[in-house]
């Protein structure tokens, strides 16, 4: 079976050295795999580099298989129609649109991405939160409400396969896990999802695979069972958090 | 002082600066960027009328679209020349590179009309409407009704339309517009498509009521600049109003002091509302409003 994302020798550069630098990296279609990695180790632009999208002047190279088919050449909004979405860092909803509106004016492009696209209602039966505020502007949105528009927005498009960056941030810890557990919940519906995640042991809770992230390079991935117990995990993120303590902050 | 002559006069030449301001409005509110080339566009758009009636004899209603169309094609090869600056949004230098592209359409036009001043033939000129001790020609009224029909499409296209959204996602942040699949650069293009476009077509209606010199452009976009900024960065209703305000102010001025100085007025009009409300008369106005 084809995988749903391929990354082969994938570097992204500013200027300098390449900030991040993946060999290889296969997401199987409907698989949950995590990111993580201390603050600056590149996680952001290496999900960002997937697409190949940036705020800054990155450099991108390297190629990226979406269900087989090479994206090399094609462009950012090229890419997110064919079902490779990014939810990037931050506010990554329109502040001045109220909520219904920035579902509204986000669409699939394409009948093959309209079957895979929610609607505006199937969001808001995800997220009923979202429901109750349909008419306020974004910008008054809390943090976590944030979140869900902006992961609703990029559902309204009919993804395949979705980058999530550090969704949780900001969170309140209960909010953080039900967040982690709607995302489960996509994936097991068909989704594929590469989730950066700075909250290690909540992440360990949904994902199937893990990528540890050091210096812009994989230092470490497998099956989440098996990360468990890797010593390079359990010592800088596991063993110096008390286990009672699942929003600790890791850095 | 004929005072409803004059306030007609006045909301004529209002209903005029903000049909020629309409395609900046959506400029500075879309894509955050100013165009001091848009009075050469305007008076390009006059000549290319000027042009088409004179040079193959077509009626001045064919004039027209030669004209808008014209427009719309030079706001696209401006757009695609400065892609690389607009999606930077590296605005210091677009100020400059679009005032070179005044410059340019200025000096081309100089060439190819010759700079005696011209007259657009237009028969709505010809004809004298007479209400109460107002006089009016028809083209007086074309100027009026068409800024009010475009002002109204414009907003309903910003607040309803698909178009109108992807405009309005593009003005908050450019690269997020990317992850919803939009071709920004694409949306870059319409606006200052539409912007020759609107720009010209304000020239077909305008400028035959007076006649047209190559070297008119200056005047034209100081006016304009004016409108956009006192009706608030980007709003469109604020620039009606503005306009509006504007026109009856220099029709005023005009008559009781002197028109020589009604721009320099204007500009003394708009130091101290800028002091006061720094966002124009629409303060916290999007590009929506």
């Amino acid at each position: 079976m084809t995988a749903a994302l391929e990354v082969q020798s994938l570097s992204v550069t500013y200027g300098g050295d390449p900030a991040v630098s993946v060999d290889h990296l296969v997401l199987p279609r409907g698989v949950l795999a995590g990111v993580v990695g201390a603050n600056g180790a590149g996680k952001s632009t290496f999900v960002n580099g997937v697409l190949g999208w940036s705020r800054g002047p990155a450099r991108v190279s390297g190629t990226v298989r979406l269900d087989g088919a090479d994206l090399s050449g094609i462009p950012v909004h090229e890419r997110v129609r064919r079902g490779l979405l990014l939810v990037p860092e931050g506010l990554a909803v329109f502040g001045t649109m109220s909520v219904e509106e920035n579902l509204k004016s986000t669409r699939p492009h394409g009948v093959e991405a309209q079957a895979r696209a929610f609607t505006v209602d199937r969001v808001f039966d995800l997220f009923p939160r979202l429901a109750e505020r349909r008419r306020n502007l974004a910008a008054s949105l809390s943090g976590g409400e944030r979140q869900m528009l902006a992961i609703g927005r990029s559902l309204r498009l009919g993804p395949r396969v979705m980058l999530l960056d550090e969704p949780s941030i900001g969170l309140a810890p209960r909010l953080v896990l039900t967040l982690l557990l709607t995302i489960r919940q996509l994936v097991d519906e068909g989704l594929t999802v590469l989730l950066v995640e700075q909250n290690v042991r909540a992440a360990m809770e949904v994902v199937d695979h893990l990528y540890l992230l050091e210096r812009g390079r994989v230092i470490a991935d497998g099956p989440v069972a098996a990360m468990r117990d890797d010593p390079r995990i359990v010592e800088a993120y596991l063993g110096s958090v008390r286990p009672d303590n699942a929003s600790g902050a890791v850095a | 002082m004929n005072v409803w002559q004059q306030l007609a006069n006045g909301v004529i030449m209002g209903h005029a600066y903000a049909l020629i301001a309409i395609g900046w409005t959506l400029l500075l509110g879309a894509a955050r960027l100013v165009n001091f080339g848009h009075g050469q566009m305007y008076m390009l758009g006059a000549f290319m009328a000027w042009w088409a009636t004179k040079a193959t004899g077509m009626p001045y209603y064919a004039a027209i679209p030669v004209a808008v169309i014209a427009g719309a094609v030079l706001g696209a090869v401006m757009q695609r020349a400065m892609l690389r600056l607009t999606l930077q949004q590296n605005l210091v230098s677009l100020m400059i590179v679009t005032l070179g592209f005044g410059q340019i359409i200025e000096g081309t036009a100089g060439l190819a009309f010759g700079v005696k001043p011209r007259m657009i033939a237009s028969p709505l000129n010809e004809t004298n409407l007479h209400w109460g001790p107002v006089l009016l020609t028809a083209q007086d009224v074309a100027v009026v009704v068409v800024t009010i029909a475009m002002f109204i499409l414009l907003r309903f296209v910003m607040n309803r339309g698909l178009a109108g959204s992807w405009v309005r996602m593009v003005a908050e942040d450019p690269r997020l517009t990317q992850l919803a699949g939009v071709n920004v650069a694409q949306v870059y293009l319409g606006i200052f498509a539409f912007e020759g476009a609107a720009v010209a077509l304000a020239a077909t209606l305008v400028a035959p009521r007076t006649p047209i010199i190559t070297s008119m452009g200056f005047d034209e976009v100081i006016m304009t600049f004016v409108v956009v900024v006192l009706g608030g960065v980007g709003s469109v209703a604020g620039s009606y109003v503005a306009g509006l305000a504007l026109g009856v102010f220099s029709a005023f001025f005009g008559a009781l002091v002197a028109p020589a100085y009604t721009t320099a007025a204007a500009f003394l009009v708009m130091i101290p509302i800028m002091v006061l409300r720094p966002g124009g008369l629409a303060s916290g106005g999007g590009p929506s409003r």
